[in-house]
């Protein structure tokens, strides 16, 4: 018992000082009366309490069982598309332990990915704005994105490769992180974000998953001129994915008139293929159809900017708090008795009284019903 | 089952029931009743509706402090033994607090608790790690107190047994635990 006591102690050290959490703070997230009784578990002097372990176990954002058998999953690689100045692992200790949650729910249900997402070799130090488009290229081919990426691309990351997507309010640290692990792939997404500014985020984060055997944190290191240029090909790389040159050709040609396009059909056009006008209109720079200058010129256009605005959704849709595709496979998780009713509300982050509530929210009813056992023959 | 003779964990489900039922004062007379120490420590589980649009905690702590209800808790390992047989789809169908009573069963040598649950996900964990007989529907509880009351189907014996019987299936398909 002792020398569980001091195991269990070691872990809790470990895991607090790798969030960066003072036994001070800490003690206060978890309700301890003193910071002492943080030293005394960690040091294996003190009994923990089961609800002691629960608390604990929440604020280091693990899982109890890790905590007790040690069995902590293998670390994941995160990249940041700004990597934060301060608190990264904070944030993405959450993230991770929600994926791996997400995970759960698919292994529970017997979900693997129907592929693998497919492999872009480039090499950091010598690949060029080419090579990620036509990386883009083969990418947007083997995903079968369509004439309208934008309007498939999470859909069909989530339902094709269990691609966990995440949102949070990462206003302050950055606005998009991918990431690698034992729980597949995962995308951590700011909530806030525009949605055409947001699918450009999702096209830059799937060249980081993409590209995951040849760029990673290693092999671009500290160098600062590298890591820029990273993000430029995962940029280029989004840009023509999301704007394929082909379709975009053939939309351009049936707007203009006289070797003219008005505002409006730019605008349009943007709000067609999901994106930013930014987006769009540097895209047609890359496609030989404006010129740097004229694209500054429109973008610095207070008639264009205002054509911009009048056309955003005034009330765009924020991402619900937990993803519409995790609350499905937690609910049918439940249904098919492979959740308790405790641990669907813990996992939709809910209490039991308004566990209802909040599936109606996602337009899940909770009813005890068998139906979701009742098998038909198929052909 | 002599149920009279024995301390009856309550899981947060039967909890919040009890309440909407008016029932729950007369339980803790009539029945020797306990909480697992993590129900006891969840505040977020426990607010009743019933008293209007602020809904009001139900009070364990201080039920427990005056020594209304014994708080019982799971030790570190105790957890560690049940969570070890545990496999990995196991581990995660449980909320911690009804791992914690699963626990304490496991490790009650004396034989002298049930787990009082209506989840039945909870129930067939018990079957499966062969403690059917440590597990007692909420009707049964109400009617050897002397309580009996129109359930809704998950608390009532009948739903109870059903997910026994299920989780003594698979128990005995090796399911979920190693079968011994």
């Amino acid at each position: 018992m002792e020398e569980l006591q001091k195991i269990i102690g070691s872990r809790i050290r470990s895991l607090r000082k790798k969030l960066g959490i003072t036994q001070r703070a800490f003690a206060e997230q978890v309700g301890f009366s003193a910071h002492q009784i943080v030293s005394e578990i960690e040091r294996g002097g003190r009994d923990v309490k089961a609800w002691e372990l629960v608390k604990i176990a929440d604020a280091l954002h693990t899982e109890v069982r890790y905590l007790i058998a040690g069995d902590e999953p293998a670390p994941a690689r995160v990249l940041w598309r700004d990597y934060p100045e301060k608190g990264a692992t904070a944030i993405e200790a959450p993230f991770l332990k929600h994926c791996r949650q997400y995970h759960g729910l698919e292994s529970l249900l017997g979900i693997t990915p129907k592929r693998d997402l497919p492999v872009v070799e480039l090499n950091p130090e010598t690949a060029s704005y080419g090579d990620a488009m036509l990386a883009a290229r083969d990418v947007a081919k083997a995903l079968d994105l369509g004439g309208r990426p934008a309007a498939a691309l999470t859909a069909i990351l989530e339902g094709n490769y269990s691609v966990k997507i995440w949102y949070e309010d990462l206003a302050q640290a950055g606005s998009a992180a991918s990431a690698v692990g034992d729980f597949g792939y995962g995308i951590l997404m700011h909530r806030e974000q525009a949605p055409w500014r947001r699918n450009f985020s999702f096209a830059h984060e799937l060249f980081h998953l993409v590209t995951r055997t040849t760029i990673s944190k290693e092999s671009v290191g500290d160098n600062k001129a590298l890591v820029e240029k990273v993000e430029r090909l995962a940029n280029a790389f989004a840009a023509n994915l999301l704007l394929p040159a082909d379709v975009l050709e053939v939309e351009i040609d049936a707007r203009v008139k006289h070797g003219k396009i008005s505002y409006g059909d730019l605008v349009e056009l943007a709000r067609d293929f999901d994106v930013s006008t930014e987006a769009l209109l540097w895209r047609l720079v890359n496609c030989r159809r404006l010129t740097a200058d004229q694209v500054r010129i429109v973008l610095n256009d207070p008639s264009f900017r205002s054509t911009d605005r009048s056309t955003m959704p005034a009330n765009w849709r924020q991402p619900p708090p937990f993803p519409e595709r995790y609350v499905r496979l937690a609910f049918l998780a439940y249904q098919r008795e492979k959740l308790s009713r405790a641990r669907l509300a813990q996992l939709l982050g809910t209490s039991l009284i308004d566990l209802s509530a909040t599936l109606l929210e996602y337009g899940f009813e909770l009813e005890d019903t068998d139906a979701y056992q009742i098998e038909t023959s198929v052909a | 089952m002599l149920i009279r003779s024995k301390q009856v964990l309550l899981d947060a489900s039967v909890i919040i029931t009890a309440h909407e039922l008016e029932v729950w004062s007369a339980l803790l007379q009539e029945a020797n009743v306990a909480v697992t120490s993590i129900i006891a420590h969840d505040e977020a589980l426990f607010f009743d509706r019933k008293t209007g649009s602020v809904p009001a905690p139900i009070s364990l702590g201080a039920l427990i402090s005056q020594g209304v209800i014994p708080e019982i808790s799971a030790s570190v390992s105790d957890i560690e033994r049940v969570r070890a047989v545990f496999d990995e789809e196991l581990n995660m169908a449980l909320h911690d607090g009804e791992v914690e009573a699963i626990a304490i069963l496991y490790a009650d040598e004396s034989d002298s608790l049930l787990f009082c649950t209506s989840d039945k996900a909870a129930i067939r964990v018990l079957a499966m790690l062969g403690l059917s007989d440590s597990g007692v529907s909420f009707e049964e509880v109400l009617k050897t107190s002397g309580l009996s009351k129109p359930l809704p189907h998950e608390y009532r014996t009948e739903y109870f047994d059903r997910y026994i019987t299920e989780g003594q299936i698979a128990r005995i398909q090796g399911k979920g635990t190693p079968y011994d």
